[in-house]
């Protein structure tokens, strides 16, 4: 089950990430948890992958990282989305669309 | 594109600087996810126990993440750079005889395609090399003969096939130097 929805996330972990940004800067954890909460608990983002997600959209420039303290006063590392982070999410939201209305279509076919 | 480099070069040659930031976060995340856990009233070392799992181990993390940074490629690269100098290092007999074959085969290479290159592929050095034509005179029995001054001007006067002719003669002759034979 949990394999499952880590294939499943794959291709869609870049969008979700950016996603979860789109309101405002976070850290690490606090993205995971974004990611549950607005998939409505159906994906839980292993750590794994979202760190060399994180790092892997940095070296491209689509987020930029801060060093800033938390809640409770701990410091974090927050990642905020840039401007061709804001291009790349609209880009992938197109895409994904375009991906679900065509497998849409596809599976409905008879 | 440039900021990819600059990632690539910050990766390559600050590695320790790159390796400290993904310690920091990595145990500030550790630390965020502990202090979740006691507010849902774990105590502190079962908290920490929590979040390490739910991290799924600092070190796997960090290996992923390496595993996705630019410049991955050319580390390993150089990686194995190094693993093969120190392994012919290790058998100079074996590395004397592959350098050796290496070094014949390419000259002799070399040298084939260097007669091959000014003999067959590089053109004439003239104008329009394609439309070179040779004149010769047979003697007989189709033999390839010289021709004369006389004939050649005879040639040239009531030529109407080609727009220019033009003769050559070659002599041998033998190298002596200044005081009288080679060397």
């Amino acid at each position: 089950m949990a394999e499952k929805r880590t294939d499943l996330l794959r291709g869609t972990l870049d969008l979700l990430v950016l996603k979860a940004l789109s309101l405002e800067p976070l850290h690490g954890v606090a993205i995971s948890r974004r990611i549950t909460q607005i998939t409505k608990g159906a994906f839980h983002v292993s750590f794994g992958s979202l760190f060399p997600s994180l790092h892997r959209m940095e070296e491209r420039g689509w987020v930029e990282a801060e060093w800033r303290s938390s809640d409770n006063n701990r410091r974090a590392k927050y990642y905020k989305l840039t401007s061709a982070g804001r291009t790349q999410l609209k880009a992938e939201e197109r895409q994904w669309n375009q991906v679900v209305k065509i497998m849409t279509a596809a599976v409905q076919s008879t | 594109m440039l900021r990819r480099i600059l990632s690539l070069f910050r990766n390559l040659f600050r590695k320790r600087a790159v390796e400290k930031a993904l310690d920091d976060e990595l145990r500030s995340s550790v630390e965020v996810l502990t202090q979740e856990k006691m507010k849902q009233g774990l105590s502190q070392s079962a908290a920490r126990r929590e979040a390490l799992m739910e991290l799924g181990g600092v070190e796997q993390v960090k290996e992923e993440v390496r595993a996705a940074r630019a410049g991955r490629i050319l580390e390993d690269f150089a990686r194995d750079v190094r693993f093969a100098f120190r392994t012919l290092a290790k058998s100079p007999g074996f590395t004397a005889v592959v350098v050796l074959t290496l070094a014949v085969g390419i000259g002799a290479n070399t040298a084939i395609f260097s007669v091959v290159n000014a003999v067959l592929l590089r053109p004439l050095p003239f104008v329009a090399p394609d439309r070179l034509m040779s004149v010769v005179s047979m003697r007989r029995g189709n033999v390839p003969d010289n021709a004369s001054y006389p004939d050649f001007a005879d040639w040239r006067a009531e030529n109407h096939v080609f727009s220019e002719m033009t003769a050559y003669t070659t002599d041998n002759f033998t190298l002596t130097g200044q005081r009288g034979g080679i060397g």
